[in-house]
This record gives structure tokens, C-alpha cells and sequence, in this order.
């Protein structure tokens, strides 16, 4: 009998088991963590957690939270992180990344049975949001917030959750729907008789008859002051806007309130003086459609934000030293001159001189630049880097609001995003749909004063009551809305409808280099020479892991399966390489003139050399991956629009990315707001810019363009402020989802056309004034019904041809 | 006949009552979560 090898793998959170794994109560851990929590589950019986999904645990390898937590301790910052506050409970919202499964929701929803004090926890599992409920009396937040990291539920807690959002999401549309749609079925039920011809010389058919016209006022009334608010209150703001001559353009809902009215009117006038022919019905059925039209269009993707800006990156609290004491404080109350501790990977929240420590500071975040800076001793750091390393004192030079990376967003660009809503399409056509209308209404008017003056209300009232723009206000939010639908199984989330039609109006593109051209993690590696053996590659390794060069770690991740050896000694020569003595070895890596090596040996693809004990042993060749398909991305782009690269890494790609783009529109060494202001000078020449980029170094060029695409590797992490958010992994669609939005505004079009030939038949109806109430009611919803299966169907049918659903 | 005003009448009485019910459900949050109770059902003892 032979035994089976088999992977081993934690019970906890389903990693291999390696050398460093625990045995425990007959399973298998992969680490000290994974054990922890299992104990703390098996201890308060909570086992089930591994029943409902096996290995649902997250992996806590290499977690370590010594004093990460200790701010938490503070009153005040606590008091800011709280939605209410009382002598015995306390309740706030924390953001879970990590919350993945079925699991997890059971798992956090029981956590009074791990920590007293907790007194409920409910978990928004799309928005991954824990709402919480503790006694203060008996734990603290800090004890929870730490019981949560342990569990491997880390909330991420920035200075954005200080400022409290409880901006509720208002229900309002949908009780409208609810009673709109109320009404609307009932009118429509009690408006039957009526079309059937009663007859009004029978004394029951008579009482029928009011008893149901009358009842149908009564539920006409909600739908018109309730259903049709909105609609009315914008035409009301619109007509007031454009008589005080603050703009030009008509509101699409000044042509909905001139219909909706008419119809209000005009059937109020037929019930109490002609007792009869009213058309309720109508009137309630457009309402809805318009409603339910409008809910499309609200439907977003909940599980992400694109309002995201640098509170959503800033920490809470840092360290402050003071008098030989230090505390924390909340990064918002620093003030210049202060003293601040900066740990290893923590982010520096103000624009501060560095007074004591090696920094090391990595800004990709804020330029894109991937090579960690060195700052001696009295130099300025920027807020936004990330120190390398040990620990630092920093001095603060301006407070966070005034420091360089948050002005950015003091720009004017980022505050006006609210405002481009109304796009070119919908501001023309309803220009023109509502002069027309008036037109057509008011010549009619003068026509039948002059032929048969008891036709001229009648005739007038029923063109503004069939010309509805229903076109504009119904196969648009739906074709916006499938479009939205099909981007989002395509991982590709628009944050409303109206960035489609942005989309197709686009002539220019812009790209950013690092992160969304390459991938942001792993680059391409090769070595050529002599091959090296294992115990050379841990001497490799054992160096590289001293350095936090961006190539040095390119290198060390790469040497994957050797050991790690303590080096003796250890030098980085800025900007040439790294040398070392390992093991009693001599180790040099770095370039061609830092190792000495001969013209005539020189290779001209080569990256790093590398020296063992003074021998030229090899080089390694490293590549950034460009994301896949690439080329055909660019080529394809290329043809229609104007491309552009604006980077803010330096030119060493330029001789690779020449291909793609023209030499002119490379661009490189741009600080944000450089990139921010290339993008408004693009505009001022009539430009209509979409911006593809990822870190927070983007956001402001993502927020000034027209369209500003965020690209990330997992559309649930962290995006910066954007109008749409991009899988990377389906950034080669990209030309495809170019042309879906030009083929959806097509669409719209397309309907508009149909709507229009329903308006041209209607209106002929109503100018000779015969319109009956039957006949208004047939064919007012069947044409908007029929617009609206037009546009939808004609999408999809688009979207198979393009391969996209 | 006139009884089917009267039903009429308590017909739309009850539908209202259910237009109150909805009203109660949107307020109370039911429709602010869609995905966790589905999920929250698996672990119920």
C-alpha cells in the first residue's frame, strides 16, 4: 500500500498547508490566524459557517494589526464614525471588503454570540455594509473592529465614513408608481361601461354612468397632483428659467406638462359639462408609462460607487508626536507644524517635511510613477505617498483640505459633475417637438375660429394631448436601460444612462500608461545566460528582498521556490542596481554601466545584468504586460478616434508604445492636475474627451472629460471618481462597447422617427376634433408600447450581432 | 343593482389597503436589500 500525496489544505480558508501549517482538533490550518478564528468559532459553536460553504474563511496570512487599530480607542474619532450615539448603544455602518459568500453573512450576523456587547449586526451583503449595533458599557469599537480584522473581516475605514452620509435613498418614485399604477387600473376598469354605450335614458344605466365618471375624478386627482408632480414642478422651474432668459433650453418636461394638462383639463371640462367622454383612462395610463419609464432609468449598479475621492483613500487617524507622548489624532484636525509618526505602507495624509527616518516613498497613487522616491531629511513629502520601509517623523507643512493631491479636487471640474445631464439629443428634440406642437396646436386653434368656432377648443386641446413626446421620454430611458444591462454582464458598469449617450458623441480618446494600458501587477520576465541553480537563485532572492525597487521585487517574486537567507551586506546605488554579500557571496544586479560590462557583450534587449562573486552570470529581460489585446484594441480605435497617451511614468515605454499612438500624443511625466488641464484644453477646442485611467492619480483628468473610464482589475475594489468602471480583463471590448452606444443612440433615433409617424396620424385625428375618448385611450398606450418593444428589441438585436450578450 | 356600487366601493377600500400595505413595506426598507435575506435563510437554525 502506498500512501496518496495529498495537497493538504486549510480548513479555514482552503489555501495549501505549507512547512508553516497548524495541526488542530484533526484539521489542517495554514497559519496561526486560520486556527484563531477557528477556535473562536468552535468555542462559541459556530461551526455551521464551514456547512454552508467549505473553506469560507478568508486567508489571514500575513496579517498583523499590532496598534493599527489604536486610533479607534479615541472618543472623538469614534464619535465621528457614529450614526447614533447614546449613554448605552452605540450604532454605526462599517464597510467590509472582504464579505464574498453566504458564509460570511451568516458568520457576521452572529456576532453577538462571539463578542458581548454586541447587541445586533446586519450585513447589506451587495454593499458589503455591516450595520452595528454595540452597548458601550461592555466593548468598545476598537474590541469589534479588531474581532472583525481577526476573523479576517478587515473594515476599511477612511476619512470618508467620517463624513456621514445618511442621505437615505427617497422612495418617492416608487410610492408614485404604486399609486399611479392604483389608480390607473381602476380608472381603466371603471371607464368599461362607458365604451360600451350606456344607455343614458335608462334611469340605472344613467346612475351608472356618473357614479363611475365621478369616482374616476376622484382617482384622477392623485395621479395628476401626486403621479404628475414632478413633472409639472420641472416645467414650472424651466418656464421660469427661460422667461428670466437664464437659458435657452426647453426641458423635456415643459411638452409632457403642456399634454399631461390638457388631458387634466380638457376631461375635467367633459365631466362636469358634457357629463360624459372624459379621458381619464388616458390620462392615468400616460402618467405610468412615463413613471415607469423614469424608474429605468434610476436602476443603477448598487454594488459600486463612482463617487469615490481622496476621503475614500486618506486614513482616519494618524499618529501625532507630542511632548514625548504620542496619540492619535484624526487627520482632518492637523494642523501646520505638527509632528506626525508614519508606520511602514501607511499613506501620508498632509503635504509634511520629513524631520527624522529613511523615507522611501512610493507615489504611484498620486503620479503613477511606479519607482519609489528616496527624500533625505528636511525635504517636502507629499500627501498621497506611501512610505517604504521603517518608521518616519514628518513634519506638517499645510493642512489635509489645503494639501497639493486634495486641491485637485477643489477644481471646479470635479463639483460641475452633476450638471452635463441634459445631452445634446434630448435638448434638441424636445426644442423642436415642443415649438412644433405649439404650432400645430395653435393654428388649429385659428383655423377652426375661422370655420367652426365650437371646434376650436376641442380640436386645440386634443393635439397637445396625443402629441405626447413619448419617444423621447420612453424608448429612451428603456434602449439607455438594456444598453446599461448588457455593458454590465459585460463587467463593463455605466453609472446612469445619459453616459451612453456621451459615449457616442466621443472624438477623442485618451489613455492612461501604467495600470490601464499594463497590467498593474505582473510584468514579463526572462533570463538568458548561463542558467542558475537553485542555491543561486535564493542568494538572488535573499538580496532583491532588501530592495523595494520596483524591478528588484519583479525579480524576487519571480525566484518563487527558493529560501530566504539573511544578507550580510546590502547597497542600493540609486538609479544603477543592488550589490550584497549573501552567504559569503558577492552579488551585483543593475545595469550594463554599473556592472562594468564590455561594449562587445552588451545586449540590447537586456533589463538587469547579473554578477555572482565579479562573473558575469546573465541578464534578465523585463517587459511590462501590456494588457491583452492591446493592439487590436488601439488599431481598431485608431481609425475613428483621435488616441492620445497621457502618462505620469516616465518615457521608458515610449520606443513600444510608438506603434500605437502617433509620437506627438505621447505624453509623458504629467502631474494630475497637468493631465487634468491637457484634458480641459482639448475641450476649449470643442473636443468631446473620454478618459481611460485607474488611480487616484487619474481622478481628476477622469472627472474634467466628457467620459471618464475607470479600469481595474476587480471592479469591487477601490475606483477612483468616474463615470463608467471597466473589468480590466474585457478592456479588449473596448471598441465594441464604442459602437454599441453609437448603435443604441441609432436606436433612439430610429424610434423618435416611428413616434413620429404615430404623432403625424394622431394629430391629423385630432385637428378635425373628432378624437373620442376611446379612441385616445386604444391608441395612446398601444403607440407607446409599440415605440418601447421597437427600441428594446431592436437593442438586443444589435447586441447579438455585435457579440455581446 | 345598486349593490355594485357598494361592491365597487369595497373593492377599492381593499386594494387601498393593500396600497397602504406597500406604502408600509417601502418605508420600512424591504425593498433597499434585495440579496441578503436570500442568503440570511441558509443559516437559519
Amino acid at each position: 500500500m502506498s500512501a496518496v500525496l495529498e495537497k493538504v489544505i486549510c480548513h479555514h480558508c482552503g489555501e495549501n498547508c505549507q512547512e508553516s501549517g497548524v495541526y488542530f482538533d484533526d484539521k489542517n490550518f495554514c497559519c496561526v490566524g486560520c486556527k484563531a478564528v477557528y477556535e473562536i468559532l468552535s468555542d462559541k459553536d459556530l461551526c455551521t459557517y464551514y456547512d454552508l460553504n467549505q473553506h469560507a474563511g478568508v486567508s489571514l496570512k500575513s496579517k498583523n494589526f499590532d496598534g493599527k487599530f489604536e486610533y479607534l480607542g479615541i472618543n472623538e474619532i469614534v464619535d465621528e464614525l457614529l450614526d447614533f450615539k447614546s449613554n448605552n448603544l452605540h450604532k454605526l455602518n462599517l464597510y467590509l471588503p472582504d464579505v464574498h459568500c453566504s458564509s460570511c453573512v451568516w458568520l457576521l450576523e452572529n456576532l453577538q454570540k462571539v463578542k458581548k456587547g454586541v447587541i445586533s449586526s446586519k450585513l447589506n451583503f451587495t454593499k458589503k455594509e455591516l450595520e452595528l449595533a454595540y452597548s458601550p458599557n461592555d466593548t468598545s469599537l476598537k474590541e469589534i473592529v479588531e474581532l472583525l480584522a481577526t476573523l479576517g473581516y478587515e473594515p476599511l475605514i477612511s476619512l470618508n465614513n467620517s463624513a456621514k452620509n445618511v442621505s437615505k435613498k427617497s422612495n418617492k418614485l416608487l410610492k408614485q408608481i404604486a399609486v399611479t399604477g392604483f389608480c390607473a387600473g381602476n380608472i381603466m376598469l371603471l371607464s368599461f361601461p362607458e365604451y360600451f354605450n350606456l344607455d343614458l335614458d335608462n334611469a340605472v344605466d344613467a346612475q351608472y354612468q356618473s357614479f363611475f365618471l365621478y369616482l374616476n375624478v376622484l382617482l384622477a386627482l392623485p395621479v395628476f397632483f401626486y403621479g404628475a408632480s414632478d413633472y409639472l414642478k420641472g416645467a414650472y422651474i424651466s418656464l421660469k428659467e427661460l422667461l428670466a432668459k437664464n437659458t435657452k433650453i426647453l426641458s423635456v418636461d415643459i411638452p409632457i406638462s403642456l399634454g399631461i394638462s390638457a388631458l387634466f383639463f380638457r376631461s375635467l371640462y367633459e365631466t362636469f359639462f358634457n357629463h360624459g367622454g372624459a379621458y381619464w383612462d388616458s390620462l392615468a395610463g400616460l402618467v405610468l408609462f412615463l413613471l415607469v419609464g423614469k424608474w429605468t432609468q434610476t436602476k443603477t449598479f448598487e454594488f459600486l460607487s463612482f463617487e469615490r475621492n481622496y476621503k475614500s483613500y486618506f486614513p482616519l487617524a494618524v499618529q501625532v508626536a507630542s511632548n514625548k507622548s504620542t496619540d492619535y489624532r484624526s487627520v482632518e484636525s492637523l494642523k501646520k507644524g505638527e509632528v506626525m509618526l508614519i508606520h511602514n505602507e501607511e499613506l501620508i495624509p498632509a503635504d509634511a517635511i520629513l524631520t527624522e527616518g529613511k523615507a522611501y516613498i512610493d507615489y504611484s497613487f498620486v503620479t503613477g510613477e511606479s519607482e519609489p522616491i528616496r527624500i533625505n531629511e528636511g525635504e517636502l513629502i507629499y500627501a498621497g505617498g506611501r512610505q517604504k520601509g521603517d518608521n518616519i517623523c514628518l513634519e506638517v507643512q499645510k493642512e489635509v483640505s489645503q494639501s497639493y493631491l486634495t486641491q485637485l479636487w477643489n477644481n471646479a471640474a470635479l463639483k460641475k459633475n452633476e450638471v452635463k445631464q441634459d445631452t445634446k439629443l434630448s435638448a434638441a428634440f424636445s426644442k423642436y417637438f415642443t415649438y412644433i406642437t405649439l404650432g400645430i396646436a395653435i393654428s388649429t386653434g385659428i383655423y377652426w375660429q375661422f370655420n367652426d368656432p365650437t371646434l376650436v377648443w376641442p380640436a386645440l386641446t386634443a393635439v397637445l394631448m396625443v402629441a405626447c413626446p413619448c419617444a423621447l421620454t420612453l424608448s429612451m430611458p428603456f434602449t439607455m436601460g438594456a444598453v446599461m444591462n448588457i455593458f454590465g454582464r459585460n463587467n463593463f458598469y455605466v453609472k446612469n444612462p445619459v453616459v451612453i449617450q456621451q459615449m457616442s458623441e466621443i472624438d477623442e480618446l485618451i489613455f492612461d500608461k501604467t495600470g490601464t494600458l499594463t497590467k498593474s501587477s505582473s510584468s514579463e520576465i526572462r533570463y538568458m545566460g548561463e542558467p542558475i541553480i537553485r542555491e543561486e537563485k535564493a542568494l538572488i532572492k535573499s538580496l532583491t528582498k532588501q530592495s523595494l525597487h520596483p524591478i528588484s521585487k519583479i525579480i524576487f517574486t519571480n525566484m518563487a521556490e527558493a529560501d530566504i537567507f539573511k544578507a550580510d551586506y546590502f547597497y542600493e546605488h540609486k538609479g544603477a542596481g543592488i550589490e550584497g554579500f549573501v552567504k559569503s557571496k558577492h552579488i551585483k544586479l543593475g545595469s550594463a554601466n554599473f556592472l562594468k560590462i564590455p561594449k562587445s557583450e552588451r545586449v540590447k534587449e537586456a533589463s538587469v545584468y547579473l554578477k555572482i562573486d565579479r562573473v558575469l552570470k546573465g541578464y534578465f529581460v523585463i517587459k511590462p504586460s501590456y494588457r491583452e489585446g492591446l493592439s487590436e484594441v488601439l488599431t481598431e480605435v485608431n481609425g475613428e478616434y483621435k488616441t492620445q497617451l497621457l502618462s505620469g511614468d516616465n518615457s521608458k515605454d515610449k520606443k513600444h508604445l510608438k506603434g500605437f499612438f502617433e509620437t506627438e500624443n505621447l505624453h509623458f511625466g504629467l502631474k494630475p492636475q497637468e493631465k487634468l488641464d491637457f484634458i480641459a484644453e482639448l475641450q476649449n477646442q470643442n473636443k468631446n474627451v473620454m478618459m481611460l485611467g485607474d488611480g487616484l492619480n487619474d481622478a481628476g483628468a477622469l472627472g474634467q472629460s466628457d467620459v471618464g473610464i475607470a479600469i481595474s482589475e476587480n471592479a469591487q475594489a477601490f475606483t477612483p471618481a468616474s463615470d463608467a468602471i471597466m473589468d480590466a480583463a474585457k478592456f479588449k471590448l473596448l471598441p465594441k462597447f464604442l459602437l454599441f452606444s453609437k448603435k443604441a443612440v441609432n436606436i433612439v433615433k430610429l424610434s423618435f422617427l416611428l413616434s413620429l409617424v404615430y404623432n403625424f396620424i394622431c394629430i391629423s385625428w385630432a385637428v378635425t376634433g373628432q378624437l373620442s375618448p376611446v379612441v385616445a385611450a386604444i391608441f395612446m398606450p398601444l403607440s407607446s408600447i409599440s415605440v418601447v418593444l421597437f427600441a428594446i428589441v431592436l437593442t438586443h438585436i444589435s447586441a447579438k450581432k455585435l457579440k455581446l450578450v | 343593482m345598486s349593490i355594485i356600487i357598494l361592491l365597487v366601493i369595497l373593492a377599492l377600500l381593499v386594494a387601498g389597503g393593500f396600497l397602504l400595505a406597500f406604502f408600509w413595506a417601502t418605508d420600512d426598507g424591504q425593498f433597499e436589500d434585495t440579496e441578503t435575506p436570500a442568503m440570511r435563510i441558509l443559516g437559519d437554525d
